[in-house]
């Protein structure tokens, strides 16, 4: 679309609207009298702003670091639009604002709360700081109503703060406690089952049963090594007879030959032998040797003469032979012994089958005791954890009740707003005739638009038949006069119009009207 | 306007006045005229009239339309597409333009049977017209012609006995009479000021007998499917043009 066809559509439109000039005067008028009526009723709103400070920027932050949780700033804003926009606060706000009349009828409170929270808009302005703003139909209204928001979430937040971490030190305190009798359970549990079990461990079982192996392979060994020694005595002890008196007889010259032959070495030390007393004792000695060989050839006799066992010469004295005595002393020795083994090995043979059922019932236990001891330490485990936690919580609410963690601070205290903000009456005022002319225009201009009628000599060129003429719109004279009085009474209209629409705008502002 | 163009005007229109008493054919003597005044109240186009450009508008329609017919005389009806078109203003200045030629003369034969407007410039009261030439065996054609405030322009207006209109344009006495119209004088140009074609049978019916037809195109009355109706209803090849009219 050029400027030429836009100037022809103007035209066009213009010439539309002269033709319906007043319904069209009529329209402007009643639309601009409308706005200006909807702009009477229009409450004025005030608004007014507060700044809060979220803060928890404080000397404590780095000392503390991992050691008390603080709330984080980033989640402020939320927490503060949720808190200040929560029917709590809002309904607390309503009441102090309007006092009885929330409470006129059921659902009044819940309307109050709502027109506040339509009313109250939070925003974030970054690093933790948090606008809120307030509307009000007064600027008094706007500013008491924000006052009182503020103040509210403020003393709120903070006895809110306190509250919540004495509450989580209680539930972790509450939980340790738990937990602690859970571990004395678990430790009891545990005393119980080992009270009750002397088995040992594996490993002293197996030691035990090693031992006794070794000690039986031992006692067999030795009492083989008995049994031998036995056979090795008891052919000796045959070979011997038990009684050996001619030999005692024997034994008996031998002895005094011996005696006599070391006395007469010694004399023979200190006297020649020639001493009467070394002459006495070679007779001795030579009667001792002849008595010998007497006693030696009698009993060789009787050997030959006798073939039974030996008895014991009658008459003579009667002697045991002392190997065969020694013999039998260590034949019975060696079986006593041998018993004794014997009866040890039998002892640790039992011995070696009770570990063996120990061990057993050692395996069996060890699993029941894992499993204690699992509970135990896991038990323990959270205990310890649940203990820091504790010490964390009470450090934090300790930090709370000494106002030291998040706070807020009011940046910016609300004002009392000297000037309505948004649209007020004198914006409807200049906007009346402004939408009227717009509107009336507009309708025009979608008349024309919409109407199919032939309103542009260029649209009958698509008939196929030459246009002869495009006669231009004549005016007579009448008409031209018509034309001028037309204006002039339209001018008068619209002025007339303007006149009553200023005072009116005039007298309610002044407040004669509504 | 100046005030002695004024008072003069009141000159000529009591003159007007008195010769109003009788509007017969035969004082067609052309001397009261219409004053410019009058001329511009009834948008009539004449020479050294103020608005120059809608006389040479339709002077060029007149050479158009003459070319069309070799400089022989025609008939041409002047129809529109809608009651709310404006053929009789465009028939009117049609006939004021052909007849300034003072080698010719025009004559405008009224058939708007909703609004008839050649009274407005027929010198004097009319009483017959063309529809009472066509019931009337007896009247003439002379008796229906009149003679008008304009030089060389005579009118046909359309007559009291407008009910059955579409029968008499249809009687062989139509078809000779406008015949005869054409053939008396060769300098004559003939046109018929018709309701629209497209709602009127009066319109159609005369649109068989006519030479050409022009389509007058009024502003912001007609829809293009009103003029491909017409269009239709007339036939393509009988139709000289469109004139827009604004």
């Amino acid at each position: 679309m050029d400027v030429g066809q836009i100037l022809l559509y103007v035209v066009v439109i213009f010439r539309e609207l002269w033709q319906r000039k007043f319904l069209a005067l009529a329209m402007i008028a009643v639309i601009s009298f409308a706005v200006l009526v909807f702009g009477m009723l229009w409450p004025s709103k005030f608004e007014t702003s507060a700044t809060i400070h979220a803060d928890n920027q404080n000397i404590l932050g780095p000392l503390l670091a991992e050691q008390a949780r603080q709330s984080k700033v980033d989640d402020r804003t939320k927490i503060v639009r949720e808190k200040l926009y929560s029917p709590r606060l809002l309904s607390k706000v309503a009441k102090d604002l309007y006092g009885v009349k929330t409470e006129e009828t059921p659902i009044s409170m819940a309307n109050y709360v709502s027109e506040l929270r339509t009313r109250l808009i939070v925003k974030s302005l970054g690093s933790g700081y948090i606008s809120v703003d307030f509307s009000a139909t007064s600027a008094e209204e706007a500013y008491r109503g924000l006052n009182t928001i503020i103040d509210v979430f403020i003393r709120g937040s903070s006895e809110e703060q306190r509250e919540e971490s004495r509450e989580a030190f209680l539930f972790i305190d509450n939980q340790v406690k738990q937990y602690k009798d859970q571990l004395v359970g678990a430790e009891v549990n545990l005393k119980e089952f080992s009270s009750q079990n002397f088995d040992g461990r594996d490993s002293d079982v197996s030691a035990s049963i090693q031992r006794l192996r070794s000690q039986i392979e031992e006692l067999k060994i030795s009492i083989d090594e008995d049994l031998i020694t036995m056979k090795a005595l008891q052919e000796q002890i045959r070979g011997e007879s038990e009684f050996s008196a001619t030999t005692i007889k024997v034994d008996a010259y031998t002895l005094r030959l011996a005696e006599l032959e070391s006395r007469l070495s010694a004399l023979l030390l200190s006297y020649t032998d020639d001493y009467p007393d070394v002459i006495s004792l070679r007779y001795q000695i030579s009667d001792l040797t002849r008595v010998m060989e007497a006693a030696a050839a009698e009993r060789a006799t009787e050997t030959a003469s006798r073939t039974g066992p030996r008895e014991l010469d009658q008459g003579s004295e009667a002697l045991l032979n002392p190997l065969y005595q020694e013999l039998r002393s260590r034949i019975s020795q060696v079986e006593t012994g041998i018993k004794a083994k014997r009866k040890r090995l039998s002892v640790f043979s039992t011995l070696l089958e009770d570990e063996f059922e120990r061990r057993q019932r050692v395996a069996e236990r060890s699993a029941a005791k894992a499993e204690l001891v699992r509970d135990y330490d896991v038990t323990k485990k959270i205990y310890e954890d649940m203990l820091e936690r504790k010490e964390k919580a009470r450090l934090s609410m300790t930090l709370n009740i000494e106002g030291q963690g998040v706070t807020y601070r009011i940046q910016e205290p609300p004002l009392l707003p000297l000037v309505p903000s948004g649209l007020r009456f004198l914006h409807f005022v200049f906007l009346g005739p402004f939408i009227a002319l717009i509107f009336t225009l507009g309708l025009a201009v979608a008349y024309v638009l919409v109407d199919p009628r032939i309103r542009f000599s260029s649209r009958i060129q698509g008939f196929d038949l030459p246009v002869l003429a495009v006669v231009p719109h004549i005016n007579t004279p009448i008409t031209k006069r018509l034309r001028r009085s037309d204006i002039v009474i339209c001018a008068s209209i619209a002025f007339f119009t303007g006149i009553v629409y200023l005072s009116v705008s005039i007298l309610h502002h002044l407040g004669f009207i509504l | 306007m100046s005030t002695n163009e004024s008072d003069g005007s009141i000159e000529l229109r009591s003159i007007a006045a008195v010769t109003e008493s009788n509007p017969s054919i035969s004082q067609m003597e052309e001397v009261n005229r219409f004053t410019e005044r009058e001329l511009d109240a009834l948008k009539i186009v004449y020479p050294g009239m103020h608005n120059s450009t809608v006389l040479n508008i339709f002077r060029e329609l007149r050479t158009q339309l003459l070319k069309l017919k070799k400089k022989e005389n025609f008939v041409c009806m002047v129809s529109t597409a809608s009651y709310r078109g404006n053929a009789s203003f465009v028939t009117l200045n049609l006939a004021s333009v052909f007849a300034l030629d003072k080698a010719k003369t025009s004559l405008i034969i009224d058939t708007n049977l909703h609004a008839p407007h050649a009274q407005n410039i027929i010198f004097g009261q009319a009483e017959k017209g063309i529809t009472d030439y066509l019931s009337d065996s007896s009247l003439n054609i002379k008796d229906i012609v009149y003679a008008t405030s304009i030089p060389r322009l005579r009118a046909v207006p359309l007559g009291t006995n407008s009910e059955g209109a579409a029968e008499y344009f249809e009687s062989e006495k139509m078809l000779s009479f406008i015949d005869e119209l054409r053939t008396r004088y060769s300098d004559r140009y003939i046109f018929i000021d018709a309701p629209p074609v497209a709602s009127s049978s009066e319109a159609r019916i005369l649109a068989g007998l006519v030479d050409m037809v022009v389509l007058v195109v009024n502003h912001g009355s007609v829809t293009e499917e009103q003029i491909q109706t017409s269009i239709d209803v007339v036939g393509k090849e009988r139709i000289a043009g469109l004139i827009y009219n604004n």
